[in-house]
């Protein structure tokens, strides 16, 4: 059993926040607030336009666009048609964590708090940081049941490619009814 | 859907269906970290159908891909993750989730005005400077 990090293991962590629209004034409320009670955090701010936003201190802004195609070739107008709105907003944060954890090493953290816009911090990460170092990840959990239904709800043909393509022999052995 | 994110979300409700949408991931750069966070970025982009099909999809997807690899996140339920303004010892982040009133700025003001005021301040921001530019809402 690993030995328990101690909080100064994980006092510089990486925060990183997506926002666009209105909510960009919500990601610096929540940067800052995370600052706030973290100071050797460092701030990351991906957004479509970070040219508009030159005069915040403190925060390393980052064109998400950019970062999507660094991370892998991809045609943004195809995959904008199928992303748009809530699901472009949300596979963007997705692109924002690749692409911080791409960059972990040479940045110098090791681990990350990845923010929703609409937060605000009171208080310090290093407790729950240090609580989610032995299995790497903390928050954003569900009981496997309910994965279940949602494989269960998904139309045949997508089923199928979930199956082949996705979740391979995992799925086939996790995905038994339950009596929940 | 509704099963699924347990209606309504409160922290009751949550925490009853051990779910939790606390507005952050706390993640430790490690491979099988790595590998659950690239799973969702190629989901996205080489099954677009079953990727704009899903509904809240990173945190579904992530679910889903954590638990196909065999990964168990750490559920942070007790750990002072809590819903907009939820009162509770020790909090350390407040998530407005669903809740597009109570999450625009001019609100939050009214209850943590010290916070948010200190905070902008270590972005070489203030109200007054957000109200001019258009930003505050």
């Amino acid at each position: 059993m690993p030995k328990p990090p101690s909080p100064s293991d994980s006092a510089k962590p990486a925060v990183v926040v997506y926002a666009d629209g209105p909510l960009v004034m919500n990601a610096m409320i929540a940067l800052g607030s995370a600052k706030l009670h973290n100071p050797g955090a460092s701030l990351y701010l991906f957004v479509k336009q970070p040219e508009r936003w030159w005069f915040v201190r403190n925060v390393k802004l980052v064109n998400v666009d950019a970062a999507f195609a660094e991370l892998c070739p991809v045609d943004l107008g195809l995959w904008n048609k199928w992303h748009h709105g809530t699901s472009g907003h949300m596979y963007r944060k997705v692109v924002a964590w690749n692409w911080i954890l791409k960059h972990a090493k040479e940045a110098g953290f090791e681990s990350c708090a990845f923010l929703d816009a609409d937060t605000l911090t009171e208080g310090a990460f290093d407790r729950v940081l240090a609580q989610s170092r032995q299995t790497g990840i903390g928050g954003y959990w569900e009981y496997w049941q309910s994965c279940h239904r949602f494989y269960q709800d998904m139309p045949q043909h997508l089923k199928q490619e979930w199956i082949t393509s996705i979740a391979g022999s995992s799925i086939r052995r996790r995905c038994r009814p339950t009596s929940t | 859907m509704d099963y699924f994110y347990c209606g309504v979300i409160n922290q009751e409700k949550m925490q009853a269906n051990k779910y939790l949408n606390g507005g952050v991931l706390f993640v430790w750069d490690t491979e099988p970290v790595r590998n659950v966070i690239r799973d969702l970025l190629r989901i996205s982009v080489l099954h677009l159908e079953l990727a704009s099909h899903t509904s809240q999809q990173e945190q579904t997807l992530l679910n889903i891909a954590m638990a196909c690899r065999g990964l168990t996140p750490e559920p942070l339920n007790d750990d002072g993750l809590v819903q907009g303004q939820d009162s509770a010892s020790g909090v350390v982040l407040r998530h407005w989730l669903a809740n597009p009133n109570d999450r625009k700025p001019s609100a939050m003001m009214g209850r943590h005005r010290q916070t948010i005021t200190d905070g902008l301040a270590t972005l070489g921001l203030d109200m007054e400077l957000c109200q001019k530019l258009g930003l505050w809402y």
